[in-house]
């Protein structure tokens, strides 16, 4: 793939996720960041598997770079994690795998139903994986979560948290 | 934030309404249940309480407060699931207030319901003009030309326009995904056919790539790894059934049509 390719691809990328930033309603102001995200996580998917990388692995590197800039965004823009990372795994998740493999079924070609629908879950896998590993990262250290029990929320344990608390 | 005192039975009834008005709507704007939680378990303690209990799951809520003597609890279940960010957004910046300094319930009250009455960021033709060409960019990104990407574009803006409209009628979600999916995969392959694309099959997934449960899908993995097993298991739930939901509209399509989608 040459770098024309890859940056013709980061353009796609970048409009796919905004667009759906926009369907999601996230604030007009953050979209382009959404957009970038998106960009950055889509090429590098796409980079690796031109390189023969498998796409479970292209996959889950895409969705920790989602991962690592979307938590930075969160805590810059201070806003949820959710709002960066949920558009800009967008163009990586298997929705065209995971159709096929519903028309595989119906087909009574079951042995490729079940190839496929097992990619297709091992690529959403890896989607969460990649999401997860970059919180993992990005949140060493951080103790003020497993302090508390469940469910439970007091006045000074509020009151303590609040200083330590990250973008989710 | 406010002084601990003894909140009376009235007032830690309206702390627990007002707790459980916030999480139903911040559930149905998309947010996953640990930021749920959280935002409910901010405004609570910001408006007085002492401690509260919650379990929040994506189709119902029980929310206990406490304070000095007095504890009320309430059960409170969550209609439909949707996606509304900037309201995610909106409870976030609004607890984080509450809890830093304090708010009065009538006050609290009107900020809720303007945060719930905001109208959307953009308007409406402008999201179904920016889905159809998100979906253009998807043909595009899975190797289609201008062609597929126009009929992609033609097929996910009628789709996104036609699942607006059941929304507002509040037509059963798996129903609308259906007969979207239907609409748009049709239209696509229509479009692509009268300017005579090489891949209609592209054209045709582009053009239902908007109805693909991308949120459920990501908060419930979020969920999971939280250890929220039911909310996350009931959000995985949803995103499959939505996903069966688009491949019966594209079959119908296929199924009128006679194309065939892989080889």
């Amino acid at each position: 793939m040459s770098h024309w390719e890859l940056l013709q691809q980061g353009f796609w990328g970048f409009i796919a996720t905004s667009g759906f930033g926009v369907l999601f309603n996230v604030p007009t102001r953050v979209l382009p960041v959404c957009g970038f995200t998106g960009a950055v996580g889509h090429m590098w998917q796409r980079a690796l598997l031109a390189n023969d990388v498998h796409p479970v692995a292209a996959t889950f590197v895409g969705a920790l770079v989602v991962g690592l800039l979307g938590y930075s965004q969160a805590r810059f823009f201070h806003m949820p994690r959710l709002i960066f990372t949920v558009t800009g795994i967008i163009s990586m998740v298997p929705g065209v795998a995971a159709f096929e493999t519903m028309v595989y079924f119906i087909r009574n070609d079951i042995l490729t139903g079940v190839e496929n629908a097992v990619l297709t879950g091992l690529l959403v896998g890896a989607i969460a994986a990649g999401l997860v590993t970059a919180r993992l990262l990005l949140s060493l250290g951080d103790t003020a979560y497993t302090r508390q029990v469940r469910g439970l929320w007091q006045r000074d344990l509020d009151v303590r948290r609040l200083g330590q608390r990250d973008e989710e | 934030m406010n002084e601990p005192r003894q909140l009376s039975r009235e007032e830690l009834s309206e702390v627990v309404d007002v707790v459980l008005h916030v999480g139903q709507t911040m559930l149905q704007a998309g947010a996953a249940s640990f930021r749920t939680e959280e935002t409910m378990a901010e405004i609570g303690l910001g408006l007085g309480a002492d401690r509260l209990d919650l379990y929040v799951t994506p189709t119902g809520i029980v929310a206990t407060a406490v304070s000095g003597n007095e504890q009320r609890t309430r059960v409170g279940r969550v209609e439909t699931l949707g996606v509304n960010m900037a309201q995610v957004v909106a409870f976030n910046k609004l607890s984080r207030h509450v809890s830093l300094i304090g708010a009065t319930l009538p006050a609290l009250r009107a900020e809720i319901a303007a945060i719930r009455e905001k109208p959307r960021e953009l308007p409406n033709v402008v999201t179904i003009l920016a889905v159809g060409i998100a979906c253009a960019a998807f043909a595009q990104i899975l190797g289609g030309g201008e062609r597929e990407s126009v009929s992609a574009l033609a097929g996910a803006g009628v789709a996104q326009w036609v699942r607006m409209v059941f929304n507002r009628a509040r037509v059963n979600v798996f129903a609308m995904t259906v007969i979207c999916a239907w609409i748009g995969s049709l239209l696509g392959w229509g479009v692509c056919s009268s300017v005579q694309c090489e891949r209609p099959d592209l054209a045709v997934i582009a053009s239902v790539l908007l109805l693909v449960p991308g949120v459920p899908l990501v908060t419930s993995v979020i969920d999971l790894t939280n250890y929220d097993l039911i909310s996350g298991v009931t959000r995985g739930t949803l995103a499959a059934l939505i996903a069966l939901s688009i491949g019966v509209g594209v079959l119908l399509t296929l199924w009128i049509t006679g194309l065939r989608i892989v080889p």
